[in-house]
């Protein structure tokens, strides 16, 4: 709108009031402040100053570094006890530019050892009853845990080092200077946890019809920590929650097991020829270029080996380069399946591992979901780096590592399956594949931000699932599905800027909210292609290196041109919530002066002007005025009809016309009609707002607001809005897309937001299907046709 | 202080672990007209299965939109049995079971109370769902009468919350 026409109408100056509507105002309180503590105020003070390791576009400075940890593996797996056994050299190359007194390595192990911190911290307590389950977890004495042998340097001599819980610190005889190389070895050996009963990112299950055991094998070996600019060693203790922060490097992995296994691995088997017959590679060769997955152990030859065991082993060696961590699965009940996948001229394998207990839903799925993962996430963030992308078949979890994830998703074992399990087997393979790109190849600190990976993860997997069906039901990404958190009592509910171990609520914290919070950003605040733009860049810098929240938050602004501080001060850094109130809204009309259209007008208003009781009543009781009795009590102003058109009246307009100019007339005649809203801001977070005007004609509009109106503002607005047709409703966030916690005060005019109970109440649904799946319950409609 | 140890469940049938941070959510409301308690309660499904599964020895089908009169009697067995309401710390009011709407990650529960014979000044809620069943699990309570607002989290050392009226 033009400054000009603004001018005009305070001119005119006439505007009258046909309808207010008040509402109750809420108190916004202002505090007395002597300092900034606007909403919009740059995050100049939480965060790290540029620097030559990181800069202030977001990218890696130009002294940014990171150290090289490489790592060669020979690993056991012993069946018949359930342990491993292995031993490794690490080297290690410093490229900082410090020299390192000591070096800190990972004993992931230890969380399980009798005399764990994760152990003694968990709060217990005896309430009466207590399960078989629980019981068993009190009284848990598995010897968890690393046994180490030997810590040696390259050439054998022990090393001095010390043991401190879940980390290890190797001291040095002389510093490793900087730019220098160092190797060392470890021997060690551990116990496999059941992960059936005792939990755990790794372990085994145990499948007692055919006495078989499948493992997931994971943080299998002293693992170098990071070393950075922003915290030296991460070497805070792995607790449980807080995963991990790991350097790169190149594997290699020679891992040996019975010899009627099969093993799904991160890397690339480097003895096919030696592991694999003839006919196995062949199918291998096939999968590349298939364009559906080519099944290279069938379910028949896993069910065969399943019956017998074989004494001999074998060892399969893998190589990976450039990857952060690790892991293996082995079974003598795998089926495996693949299918190439092209991305960026590559082809990857995507890849399934699981046992019969797994089909028929894993041959139908569990590649292909993999196979469009890598499609879509390669298209929102960088293109998959790696050759293989594999999908391990484990009950009760999902976890992932670098080219592997292990997924939960066991059909019934008539082969059925519920809407649930297929659903949930599908979102926990996106999720755990789409891991590879967060934290995998963007290496965050998962130790110290989960929302890092969680969430920017949860986001893109929002997307995957979206991309796969119409109308997938996610459950984490749509901002609508956060209300109930965010607008919970502060008490229980952190900034997303806290550490992992803190975490209240640690999944709306962690995956929920910075998904909604991204969500939010890509189709409200900047739009999907300066959003788009801008993560990929993200990415592109990132990847293969350790970027800090700042890197994201700078390089998103830095990308899209957009400053989003207030974004991130908001969603982030606090626990406001989104709640903006329309507190009042004023309908006006420019009054044209013209004695035609507003005489008629205002004798209609007069007669509508609601009668006051005593003359409504005395229309009928009292029978005769004073005036009524007797004409000669009336002169002009009792006939005067205030309501007529005079010849002056039309003297007057004209006389006013003419001084107006074209553009001036022509806002006049046009009509409009003025909407001014009040809103307050109850919530505390800064947000757009989208609007929706329905219009007595039946049509509607959409106006979107930029969340810049509440910079000078933070408490209170008004805005005006005008339209040539009447306005009769107006929606405040009509898709559901601010996250606005309280929708009853979004409507005007206003309107009851009913409580969930009370929705329930008014939809009740009435129960009839017994408990089956609907798989189930088609069967027996086929079963009862053929009868 | 109890001496004794009860061991009711014997089967596991089946667990999910897959989050890693067990709350449900309630929204209880003192709905001032019918003088009666309102519960919306929002739980992770897997985790209702599971504490079910564990109370009934049967497979629950839960989670997959497809509601049936089983679950139904089960989950209504379940909550009227551990959700209690007392009122002016001496009355006991029965919670009855309203039904449920079975989400593929969450569910959510009703529940609403007899109407209450007295002016509430004190509420006492007492949930002791899933407790047993899931370890580390909480409950986050927002109760609403009118104008007041209060919150409360429950754990298995604190099964009851307790709201003085203004």
């Amino acid at each position: 709108m033009s400054p000009l026409k603004w001018d005009l109408i305070n001119i005119i100056a006439f505007m009258r009031r046909i309808v207010v509507l008040m509402l109750v105002m809420a108190s916004v309180m202002v505090n007395a402040q002597n300092t900034n503590k606007s909403k919009f105020k740059q995050l100049k003070e939480e965060w790290r100053s540029p620097n030559a390791y990181r800069n202030a576009a977001g990218a890696p400075g130009y002294k940014y570094y990171q150290q090289q940890a490489d790592y060669n593996i020979n690993v056991t797996l012993n069946d018949e006890d359930q342990s491993i056994s292995g031993e490794e050299t690490i080297t290690y190359t410093n490229n900082s530019p410090d020299d390192l007194e000591y070096l800190w390595v990972q004993l992931d192990q230890n969380v399980r050892a009798q005399d764990s911190d994760t152990k003694k911290m968990s709060n217990t307590s005896i309430k009466g009853k207590m399960s078989f389950k629980g019981l068993e977890k009190l009284h848990n004495d598995f010897d968890g845990g690393f046994k180490l042998s030997a810590v040696t340097s390259a050439s054998g001599k022990a090393l001095d080092y010390t043991v401190v819980k879940t980390m290890m610190r190797i001291n040095l005889a002389t510093p490793l200077k900087s730019g220098a190389t160092y190797s060392f070895k470890i021997n060690y050996a551990y116990n496999i946890n059941d992960r059936m009963k005792m939990g755990g990112r790794s372990g085994y299950e145990y499948f007692e019809k055919d006495d078989n055991y499948l493992y997931t094998i994971a943080q299998f070996y002293p693992r170098m920590c990071v070393y950075s600019d922003l915290e030296g060693w991460q070497n805070k203790q792995f607790l449980g929650n807080g995963e991990f922060a790991l350097p790169f490097g190149d594997y290699t992995v020679a891992i040996t097991v019975p010899a009627d296994h099969i093993v799904g691995s991160t890397g690339t088997l480097q003895n096919a020829s030696k592991i694999l017959t003839a006919k196995q590679r062949q199918l291998f060769k096939k999968a590349e270029t298939a364009d559906k997955p080519v099944i290279i152990v069938s379910q028949e030859e896993a069910e065969k080996k399943e019956k017998s065991k074989l004494d001999k082993t074998k060892t399969w060696i893998f190589k990976a380069t450039n990857v952060r961590d690790f892991a293996f699965a082995s079974s003598r009940k795998f089926i495996w399946d693949a299918k190439g996948v092209k991305v960026g001229g590559k082809t990857v394998m995507a890849m399934s591992y699981y046992p019969k207990e797994g089909n028929p839903l894993w041959e139908k799925y569990s590649t292909e979901v993999v196979a469009h993962t890598i499609e879509v996430y390669s298209k929102f963030t960088v293109d998959y780096p790696y050759p293989v992308a594999i999908s391990v078949h484990a009950a009760q979890i999902g976890m992932e590592y670098p080219m592997i994830c292990f997924n939960y998703g066991r059909p019934e074992e008539d082969g059925t399956y519920s809407k649930k399990i297929k659903y949930g087997m599908m979102g926990v393979i996106i999720h755990e594949v789409g891991h590879n790109f967060f934290p995998m190849i963007i290496n965050s600190d998962e130790r110290q931000w989960t929302w890092m990976d969680e969430g920017l993860n949860t986001f893109v997997q929002y997307l995957t699932e979206q991309e796969w069906e119409r109308d997938y039901p996610s459950d984490r990404g749509p901002s609508q599905h956060i209300r109930h958190y965010m607008g919970g009592d502060k008490k229980y509910i952190a900034p997303i800027m806290t550490n992992s171990e803190s975490l209240i609520q640690f999944g709306n914290n962690a995956y929920g909210k910075p998904a909604a919070a991204l969500n939010i950003l890509r189709e409200t605040v900047l739009g999907r292609d300066l959003f788009d733009y801008a993560f990929k860049v993200y990415c592109e810098r990132w990847k293969f290196k350790h970027p800090s929240p700042e890197d994201f938050f700078r390089t998103m602004e830095d990308a899209s041109g957009v400053d989003l501080d207030w974004f991130w001060r908001g969603w982030f850094y606090t626990t406001d919530h989104v709640d903006v109130s329309i507190n009042e809204v004023n309908w006006y009309k420019i009054d044209t002066r013209n004695p035609a259209i507003e005489k008629p007008f205002k004798e209609e208003q007069k007669a509508k002007q609601a009668e006051q009781i005593s003359e409504y009543k005395n229309k009928t009781m009292l029978k005769a005025t004073a005036t009524e009795k007797n004409d000669s009590l009336n002169d002009f102003y009792n006939k005067y009809n205030p309501f007529e058109i005079t010849l002056l009246d039309q003297n007057d307009y004209d006389k006013y016309v003419e001084s107006l100019n074209d553009e001036q007339k022509a806002l006049i005649n046009a009509g409009y009609n003025y909407y001014e809203i009040k809103m307050s801001n109850e919530g505390g977070l800064i947000t757009p707002l989208v609007f929706r005007f329905d219009f007595v004609d039946g049509t509607e509009e959409i106006v979107r607001i930029p969340a810049e109106v509440w910079v000078r503002h933070e408490e209170k607005i008004s805005k005006v809005f005008f339209f040539k047709k009447e306005v009769q409703n107006i929606k405040l966030d009509p898709f559901l897309e601010m996250a606005d916690c309280d929708m009853s005060n979004n409507y005007w005019p206003p309107r009851m937001e009913l409580s969930k109970f009370k929705v329930y109440k008014n939809s009740r649904n009435y129960y009839k299907q017994q408990g089956e799946n609907l798989m189930q319950k088609a069967r027996r409609n086929e079963t009862l046709k053929q009868e | 202080m109890r001496s004794t140890i009860v061991i009711i469940v014997l089967i596991v049938l089946s667990s999910f672990t897959l989050h890693k941070y067990f709350v449900s959510l309630s929204q209880i409301e003192l709905n001032s007209q019918t003088n009666r308690i309102e519960i919306a309660s929002k739980y992770f499904t897997d985790d209702l299965i599971i504490a079910l599964e564990e109370a009934s020895l049967k497979k629950i089908n839960l989670g997959n939109g497809e509601q049936d009169s089983t679950t139904l009697s089960l989950l209504t067995k379940y909550f009227e049995q551990h959700v209690e309401l007392d009122v002016n710390d001496s009355l006991s009011v029965k919670m009855n079971f309203l039904g449920y709407e079975d989400g593929f990650k969450e569910s959510w529960i009703y529940l609403e109370s007899d109407s209450i014979p007295l002016t509430v000044q004190e509420l006492g809620i007492t949930n002791s769902s899933l407790f047993n069943s899931i370890e580390g699990q909480k409950h986050m309570i927002h109760f609403k009468f009118k104008d007041f607002q209060s919150s409360d989290i429950l754990g298995k050392d604190s099964q009851k919350a307790t709201f003085s009226l203004p």
